[in-house]
């Protein structure tokens, strides 16, 4: 017979079921709509434009000679390496609508002394501030053939690798 | 809707239990059956799920503002990185001097050029293991930027189906005019961007004496192109006599009535030059060129600073066919003068090499790889 005894029970196995498939279809729908204010990607347009101007710094301009890099870090030379990676980033088309760029930037040269690893800070952009929003790590290791210059700020004398690292931030 | 409840009538207790009718209007219970409760409720949490679920259909449908950024770092990638691609080869005919000379397709070979580019770039090919990076060619960022071509750069370096807008700028740091191609840059759309900084490797020249101190020379110069001797340097800085530039600059005329009868390339028989690009071209310091075959009447005056250039493209197999890795191409001048004595001493056996006598006043000089700023917007 068709009665409303029960009907308890049925319901409490509807809701159950409800709740279990509901909470599922959260943890499992991860549906993201982008709206256009996501579509600089800031963070890789910084580091790539760091990333090669590092790059081409290291590269010998003529044959046998040595790369602006290497010169400007063996010279312990921070003027040069700051007046040519600023230019390297922030010259932009003449005539375009935002003149120049306005990427600073601050940089410290890594070095091994036995089993420690030490630094010393070299160029910057003129601001003491260590970073911002947005702000991205470029890195790169330079070859020094004669390090006799440098190694009265802490590194050996002797021919080595160093790490130098670029913080790059906008303004 | 018409409901039945059970409800005792006032009164009489012992009278069982009597159906009453009652209406939704009327009656004042207000409760609805538990079955359909709970029937709409699950209809309704379905509904809403279905209903939230439809924004994410169009998801991936116009998504064209997240790819502007993406298509603009893949063109940029394929600018300074890849030196581009073609097939070399149509059949039997050689249409370019190799495989990434995409820039120097042979004359009468043009309409082979959409479909046998795969991909155009900026960049020197890894040809060794210890290619600097994002080194540019001069002749391929000459080409890029002179040529331009809507559909072709649509379909060669942006790819994709979408009908991108485009403008690439190149922005040299040595002083050298800024160029750009493509749409103007909207004012007011949001466009991806990207800024890649590069090298351009530029043609090295080589400066000789025209003046021989041994005599018997008979008025005829002779510029050996050694590709195995040129092969020696470290990929960034060797000369690439088949796709690049050479340029060879005379020094030390003696007599200003000097002129230059005629010109044949040897490897080893010798031919006249072609009579159109790629050739060899005679330039003064007054910026007349002349080309080397034919030569005018009466010859080609020359003087101190003459350059003879070769075009990128034609020391290749297919002027050359059976040029090899080791083979070198000879460079045959006969200059001419009404002086005995100055054609005796005008001339000599010289070298396109890195070592030049230096002594004799001859040099070989390559111009130092220039900075650049490349930028790409899209929208």
């Amino acid at each position: 017979m068709v009665n409303e005894s029960g009907i308890l029970y049925t319901i409490e196995g509807l809701s159950a079921s409800i709740l279990m498939i509901t909470t599922a279809y959260l943890v499992v729908s991860t549906t993201m709509v982008f709206t256009p204010g996501d579509s600089h990607i800031i963070d890789m347009q910084l580091e790539q434009i760091g990333n090669d101007a590092l790059a081409v710094m290291d590269t010998p301009v003529s044959y046998n000679a040595l790369s602006p890099l290497e010169s400007s870090i063996k010279d312990n030379d921070p003027n040069a390496f700051r007046s040519r990676f600023l230019q390297y980033i922030n010259t932009v088309k003449p005539g375009s609508t935002i003149g120049s760029d306005k990427i600073k930037f601050f940089s410290e040269v890594f070095y091994r002394k036995g089993d420690r690893i030490e630094s010393y800070p070299f160029a910057d952009s003129g601001d003491v501030y260590t970073g911002r929003e947005h702000m991205v790590k470029v890195s790169r290791m330079v070859f020094i053939r004669d390090a006799s210059i440098i190694s009265a700020l802490g590194p050996d004398n002797r021919p080595q690798s160093l790490l130098i690292e670029v913080t790059l931030w906008r303004e | 809707m018409i409901l039945y409840i059970i409800k005792p009538l006032p009164g009489n207790m012992n009278d069982k239990p009597r159906l009453k009718e009652a209406s939704i209007v009327t009656d004042d219970n207000a409760q609805l059956s538990i079955d359909f409760v709970v029937g709409l409720s699950i209809f309704m949490i379905a509904f809403t799920i279905v209903a939230t679920m439809t924004g994410g259909l169009l998801v991936g449908l116009q998504s064209k503002t997240i790819d502007y950024d993406a298509v603009a770092y893949r063109t940029g990638v394929i600018l300074s990185e890849d030196p581009g691609e073609m097939n070399e080869r149509v059949g039997i005919a050689y249409i370019a001097p190799d495989r990434y000379a995409w820039d120097l397709i042979y004359p009468g070979y043009e309409s082979y050029q959409q479909s046998n580019i795969f991909r155009m770039g900026l960049a020197m090919p890894r040809y060794y293991y210890d290619v600097p990076p994002q080194v540019t060619m001069e002749h391929k960022v000459n080409h890029f930027f002179s040529n331009y071509d809507r559909s072709l750069y649509k379909n060669k370096v942006i790819f994709g189906d979408y009908p991108y807008n485009f403008n690439i700028s190149i922005t040299p740091l040595n002083g050298d005019n800024p160029r750009s191609i493509g749409d103007p840059l909207p004012a007011n759309h949001q466009a991806g961007y990207i800024r890649r900084v590069i090298l351009i490797k530029h043609p090295a020249n080589v400066t000789l004496n025209a003046y021989d101190e041994f005599g018997n020379t008979n008025g005829e110069m002779i510029i050996t192109v050694d590709f195995y001797q040129l092969s020696s340097r470290t990929p960034g800085y060797m000369v690439f006599p088949s796709i690049e530039r050479e340029i060879i600059n005379l020094t030390n005329f003696s007599s200003s009535n000097t002129v230059i009868n005629d010109v044949k390339v040897c490897s080893p028989t010798c031919e006249n030059p072609e009579p159109s690009s790629p050739t060899i071209w005679i330039k003064k310091p007054d910026g007349s060129v002349f080309s080397s075959y034919p030569i005018p009447p009466g010859g080609i005056p020359v003087e101190n600073g003459t350059l003879i250039e070769i075009d990128p493209g034609y020391l290749s197999k297919r002027y050359f066919p059976n040029l090899g890795p080791v083979d070198k191409i000879d460079l045959k001048i006969q200059f001419a003068d009404p002086d005995p004595n100055v054609v005796n001493h005008l001339g000599g056996r010289k070298n396109f090499s890195y070592s030049q006598e230096v002594t004799h006043q001859e040099s070989f000089e390559q111009p130092d790889m220039s900075v650049a700023i490349l930028e790409i917007w899209i929208w």
